[in-house]
């Protein structure tokens, strides 16, 4: 190609002009995706093509930048970072694998499966779930509307926490948290510790009504229930108290990598902390949210995006371009 | 609870911020300086209570995050009076400051001490305060740039440098999403409601930070785009859950 025909092209195609209208069309596209989310705009031609032209316009601006020797280190790595990771983000789109490994307890996979369940890879290594491990918040005290038995919270009111010793006061309900049972169950009719460790657990409160004397102070367990003791709450008027169900604090995989020829070893899969394993990564995703802590099944998200790492170097190299530039205009004089 | 003394501690703030925009208002800019590093100082400490008391950052609630914001625009305000010595920052400090807290006191919440698990990442604070951060700076810059339509000053210098440490900061919290995004969800990005506005602010901020520096001669009409861009800012802070695309959002824990 004429060299000074490849200079003009760098010179519009790396302009400024030319970069606002690139990265206008992405942003309309956004735009347009949030207002109508059924129109599935991200997979639309135009929708590529228009992040194609930001990439291109990033190239032929740095391009020009250099051939000119006006390439500032900062701006250099800002705008080559960005393009290695949406070219690679791009890239990735077009050949990534991605899917659901569902394991049970006790059991081995090496099938990925789609949202219909339908196998769509095959892992280089099976999967063994040992262990599936739920970690709850303690619960919450709630409302229930005694005619309606329907929860009464609003928004606003304050998440009371039922710790042991916890006080505090709940449209005018004062009470106290005299005893904390992280698993409960009932024998004939005492609420007493278990050992069952699918157990619910339970509250022993000391609670006074509005406005009520202090003859008129209550006590009673109240506890969301499980298999070991059935749903307690206790009445304050209009309402009845209740505890919530306990809200997942953290939940975990314990597997067992198992791979031909080699020795099996054991891995922990957590939310935020997943695996790397021959080209897949595996993350902690879901579990059976109705047996909660009693899940014996866990659903990991399997990856296989050989792209990915070059993403998150595009990624850190944007990251160091906005620091040197960040000191460039600190020194600045205002 | 160290949230019941909130009425107590936003009084003494409101009060030390009104102090200073009076003595803005009387020309004794260095007074309140005093006021407002005071305001901020009672913000610093009620935020590390409610830190200690509750065990995690107090940064998931709407609430939480606009003490956060109040107290980057009152630092940000003393860090730019300091720099050009011009008047409307500490209004703009003591001012947007006294708005937010007002508007947490005003608008209660429930208070857990509990993070979800996808919120259980070291990720959490850089990527909220930083975003926080860049908010307070994106509204002096929608300010400085209405301001500069008016009585143009220091030749838009301080627009300019102003809108670079917004892209900065803005560019950073997207990039800490995403990297915290792929240790969470396996994904950079997911075009998720929140992501998508979160984009759409940077863009516009980015897209008129290109415009100022390749037509300064044209600035007027960047100004103005920075003056509309609040907007826009607004609406990805805190009404992405009411559009059409929200619901779906994975963001759900700020609600």
């Amino acid at each position: 190609m004429d060299r000074g025909l490849f200079r003009w092209y760098l010179g519009r195609m790396g302009s400024v002009p030319a970069a606002l209208v690139s990265l206008g069309a992405v942003a309309l596209h956004a735009a347009v995706s949030q207002l109508a989310p059924q129109w599935h705009v991200f997979g639309w031609t135009s929708f590529g093509v228009s992040v194609v032209a930001v990439v291109l316009n990033m190239v032929a601006a740095a391009w020009l930048r250099i051939l000119e020797r006006r390439a500032e280190p900062g701006w250099l790595l800002v705008h080559a970072g960005l393009v290695v990771a949406i070219s690679s983000a791009l890239l990735g789109g077009l050949v990534a694998t991605r899917g659901k490994v569902v394991v049970r307890e006790g059991d081995a996979s090496e099938r990925v499966v789609d949202s219909h369940g339908d196998a769509i890879a095959k892992l280089p290594f099976q999967v063994l779930l040992q262990d599936f491990q739920l970690e709850e918040s303690v619960p919450p005290l709630t409302l229930v509307d005694s005619a309606a038995t329907e929860i009464v919270f609003r928004k606003g009111d304050p998440v009371l926490e039922l710790r042991e010793g916890a006080k505090g006061r709940l449209r005018g309900i004062e009470f106290e948290v005299l005893r904390y049972l992280p698993r409960a169950e009932l024998d004939h009719d005492t609420v007493r510790a278990s050992s069952d460790s699918f157990a619910p657990p339970a509250a022993f409160l000391r609670y006074r009504k509005p406005g009520a004397a202090e003859e008129s102070v209550h006590q009673g367990w109240i506890t969301c229930g499980g298999n070991t003791i059935p749903t307690i709450t206790q009445p304050a008027g209009a309402v009845r108290l209740a505890m919530a169900l306990p809200p997942a604090k953290a939940y975990r995989s314990v597997v067992t990598v198992v791979e031909r020829g080699q020795k099996p070893r054991e891995a922990v899969i957590e939310v935020n902390r997943g695996l790397s394993l021959r080209g897949w990564t595996l993350q902690q995703l879901d579990y059976d949210k109705l047996a909660g802590r009693g899940s014996r099944v866990s659903i990991l998200e399997a990856v296989r995006d050989p792209f990915a790492p070059w993403v998150r170097i595009g990624i850190w190299t944007t990251l160091a371009g906005i620091a040197l530039f960040a000191l460039r205009e600190w020194r600045r004089p205002t | 609870m160290i949230w019941d003394l909130f009425p107590a501690m936003a009084s003494v703030h409101l009060a030390a911020n009104a102090a200073a925009l009076g003595l803005v208002a009387a020309r004794r800019p260095k007074a309140a300086t005093v006021f407002v590093a005071t305001a901020a100082g009672i913000l610093v400490a009620f935020l590390a209570g409610i830190w200690l008391d509750m065990g995690r950052p107090p940064l998931r609630t709407y609430g939480e995050t606009r003490l956060w914001y109040a107290l980057g625009v009152a630092g940000l305000s003393l860090l730019l009076h300091g720099r050009t010595r011009q008047t409307w920052t500490l209004v703009y400090g003591t001012s947007m400051a006294a708005l937010f807290v007002g508007i947490t006191w005003a608008i209660p919440e429930s208070r857990s001490r509990e993070l979800m698990p996808a919120l259980r990442s070291p990720w959490f604070v850089p990527h909220v305060t930083v975003y926080l951060l860049a908010y307070a700076a994106a509204t002096a810059t929608s300010i400085a740039a209405f301001l500069d339509l008016r009585r143009p000053v220091s030749g838009g210098r301080n627009l300019d440098a102003l809108l670079a440490a917004t892209v900065v900061l803005l560019s950073c919290g997207l990039l800490f999403g995403a990297l915290w995004a792929k240790e969470a969800w396996g994904s950079y990005w997911t075009w998720d409601p929140k992501e998508t506005w979160a984009f759409l602010t940077w863009a516009g901020y980015t897209g008129v930070l290109h415009w100022r520096r390749a037509r300064p001669a044209q600035a007027t009409a960047g100004a103005w785009s920075l003056v509309a861009l609040w907007g826009v800012l607004l609406l990805a802070w805190f009404a992405v859950g009411y559009l059409p695309g929200g619901a779906n959002s994975v963001h759900v824990y700020a609600n």
